[in-house]
């Protein structure tokens, strides 16, 4: 076994994400697959988060694994990783869509019902369906209303909600104050309340 | 403790994100006790957590990652992962522009290759005074050479040309600080076009 395979068949919880850098930066690259695979769909997620639309979010995604390569012999160890990728993938995701400007139907489009087929009398999955189409509604919803919100807010409340970041984490990753990460999450929250209240 | 509702919805977030401080848990479960309107928030905020989480989540589990390690590897740099494999095209021009300026070349700033440095400092965000035209002094060059236009840098023999500079104001101070003899420029803005 080769040492570039045993590295990718070495349990993921037994390498810590700095052991992983140094040997990346000591010329293995097999262990930069291994961080991609730990952080690829937590980065698509916030990519995801950010740009509403999944082909959008793959390709940010994939830049942000090869632009961190690229700069990994300046990563400074005096923040987490996944704060520092965290915070590439959001400068990314935010330059993408300025320059993307395009508007695209989403992916909810397909899961968003209308009201009178809550009466169709075709099979229908187990459980209660009523339940089923308040979440699909809920969903497709929750979609609409956070494409409203304001990059910088919808920023903050993915990096909350999805990926479950401290105030300080969220400042860190957004190079702001944390007072302003809680403002942001307050009106994104309010504006989202808002627009929802009518859903349930 | 009398609060406001922006106050009090501020503190119930902070509750629920688990980011309260001192005796603002304590304060947030009495209010949660006490005031309906707390408690609609709070479910509220639990409702948009779960929608959100929920909606990105369908996003990531419908998303095939089986070849994504592949299409990003064939993107990768070859070869040893230095600062040098980095894209850092700043700094690389920047070396460049320092050696065209050792081998005597002068550097027009306008043509971005040469004077990166220059050119990032004055160029930033929001920037669009354009085309307005400069004088420059230098503070600490021995002296003043050449036409309007052209400037000695400061412990060289070397002068560059300028042909405008975005600026945000009348004055910007530039230091360069790459070379053994630092050179600052004063630009200041005048009514010459």
């Amino acid at each position: 076994m080769g040492a570039a395979e045993r590295i990718v068949n070495t349990p993921l919880d037994q390498l810590e994400d700095r052991d992983l850098i140094d040997r990346v930066i000591d010329g293995d690259q097999a262990s930069y697959g291994l961080l991609v695979q730990r952080y690829q769909s937590k980065i698509f997620a916030v990519a995801y988060g950010v740009l509403r639309h999944r082909e959008d979010a793959r390709e940010v995604a994939q830049e942000v694994f090869i632009k961190a390569y690229r700069n990994l012999p300046s990563f400074r160890r005096d923040s987490s990783f996944y704060t520092w990728i965290y915070r590439i993938t959001v400068n990314l995701a935010i330059d993408f869509q300025r320059k993307a400007f395009r508007k695209r139907e989403t992916t909810f489009e397909d899961v968003k019902l209308a009201p009178n087929e809550i009466s169709s009398t075709g099979p229908r999955p187990m459980g209660n369906p009523v339940q089923q189409l308040e979440e699909k509604q809920l969903g497709a919803t929750i979609q609409e209303a956070i494409e409203t919100l304001p990059a910088d807010q919808r920023t903050a409340i993915i990096l909350r909600e999805v990926q479950g970041l401290s105030y300080k984490e969220i400042a860190e990753t957004m190079g702001c104050a944390e007072g302003t990460v809680m403002s942001r999450l307050y009106y994104a929250r309010k504006k989202l309340q808002e627009l929802l209240k009518d859903v349930r | 403790m009398s609060m406001t509702n922006e106050e009090r919805d501020q503190l119930i977030q902070r509750y629920y994100d688990g980011e309260t401080l001192g005796n603002e848990n304590s304060l947030a479960e009495g209010l949660l006790d006490q005031d309906p309107e707390a408690r609609a928030l709070l479910e509220s905020l639990r409702t948009i957590s779960g929608a959100i989480r929920t909606e990105v989540a369908m996003a990531v589990a419908e998303e095939d990652f089986s070849s994504f390690w592949t299409d990003v590897s064939e993107r990768l740099p070859k070869g040893p992962l230095t600062l040098e494999t980095g894209q850092d095209s700043a700094r690389k021009a920047q070396a460049m522009a320092d050696e065209n300026l050792l081998a005597g070349e002068p550097q027009p700033i306008a043509a971005g290759g040469g004077f990166a440095w220059l050119r990032n400092l004055l160029n930033g965000p929001g920037l669009a005074v354009a085309g307005v035209a400069m004088c420059l002094v230098a503070l600490f060059a021995p002296v003043w050479g050449g036409s309007d236009s052209a400037l000695p840098i400061a412990g060289m023999d070397q002068t560059i040309e300028v042909e405008s500079i975005d600026s945000p104001g009348a004055f910007v101070m530039v230091v360069q600080e790459s070379n053994d003899v630092p050179a600052i420029v004063w630009v200041t803005e005048t009514d010459e076009g």
